[in-house]
């Protein structure tokens, strides 16, 4: 008997479901009891679609490597989709960044009790966020000046590299934002 | 014609992107070393965005690896790009810079320099 389902439509499967439960988790900011629930939510919704986008532009890195015709294409498109969130995600973060600092918020609690998530984590997370803007932007604009000798020029691997930083960068910031929401909601 | 250009841009770019890096990082630890002189600064030339105060010195932080970048791509994108560089050495030059702000940027490592002292003004 001949398959009823290939293994696309698995994965597609698997990728929508994932990404559709995926995206649900900020969906619980809404139902906290914080003052900052938009900034929070759109944060949240922001940098887990980033994410989301982010992996689809890694896996678009592997037909640009194995040299296909229009693969450049479709990882500019995605890429900048992405940098866009990116850019989103960073504005609303410095929008609850303001309600994380202001007094007696969740800056002065976790300082207070559990130092080691905002010395550490949130010192970290919050430089360590911004990087994907620049890395990203600069694999757009080299896709797009290099379009027609990706391979020959090397530039491919260039972005390949700059992508995958990009995505190592945008999963710190996630992981440590949905702990350190975790421990006190902004 | 794309055909036409020269690696020098490829290396303008990660140079860019790194010294943007650099510039996050170093104002950071600017700011946890000698707080009052450095986030007053921080906080003056962040004051362009809308709630900087409540942003406070982060948003000097942030204000100034963009401008590093930005002016530094264009500054570099025009020196380098008649230039045909070795991809490679500079891929791997780009990937340890990466790391080594990576690490500067790790608490730990500048708190053990600097001290724990919280660094409250963010």
């Amino acid at each position: 008997m001949k398959q009823m389902f290939t293994s696309r439509d698995l994965a597609v499967t698997q990728a929508v479901v994932a990404a559709l439960f995926f995206l649900m988790i900020p969906v619980f900011y809404l139902l906290g009891v914080s003052s900052n629930k938009l900034a929070g939510f759109l944060h949240g919704i922001g940098s887990t679609l980033t994410v989301i986008l982010a992996c689809r532009v890694l896996h678009l890195l592997y037909p640009l490597l194995r040299g296909q015709k229009g693969a450049a294409k479709k990882l500019a498109l995605a890429l900048w989709l992405t940098n866009g969130l990116v850019l989103l995600t960073i504005i609303f973060g410095n929008w609850l960044y303001i309600g994380y600092r202001a007094p007696d918020a969740v800056q002065q609690w976790l300082i207070y009790n559990v130092p080691v998530a905002h010395t550490v984590v949130m010192e970290f997370k919050e430089f360590v966020s911004l990087f994907p803007l620049p890395l990203g932007v600069a694999a757009g604009v080299l896709l797009h000046r290099f379009r027609d000798n990706l391979q020959e020029s090397g530039v491919a691997s260039v972005v390949a590299l700059l992508v995958t930083l990009f995505w190592i960068c945008l999963l710190i910031g996630l992981v440590a934002g949905y702990g350190l929401s975790k421990l006190k909601m902004v | 014609m794309g055909t036409q250009r020269k690696t020098g841009e490829v290396v303008a770019a990660m140079i860019a992107v790194w010294l943007g890096m650099v510039a996050v990082a170093a104002s950071h630890i600017w700011s946890v070393a000698t707080p009052y002189p450095a986030n007053a600064y921080l906080l003056k030339i962040g004051s362009w965005m809308p709630n900087y105060g409540g942003i406070g010195p982060y948003a000097g932080k942030e204000t100034l690896g963009l401008v590093v970048w930005l002016g530094s791509w264009l500054i570099l994108f025009f020196l380098l790009r008649k230039r045909d560089l070795v991809l490679k050495t500079w891929v791997y030059a780009f990937l340890a810079g990466f790391v080594l702000v990576m690490i500067a940027l790790w608490p730990p490592v500048y708190h053990a320099i600097f001290g724990w002292h919280p660094n409250v003004a963010g």
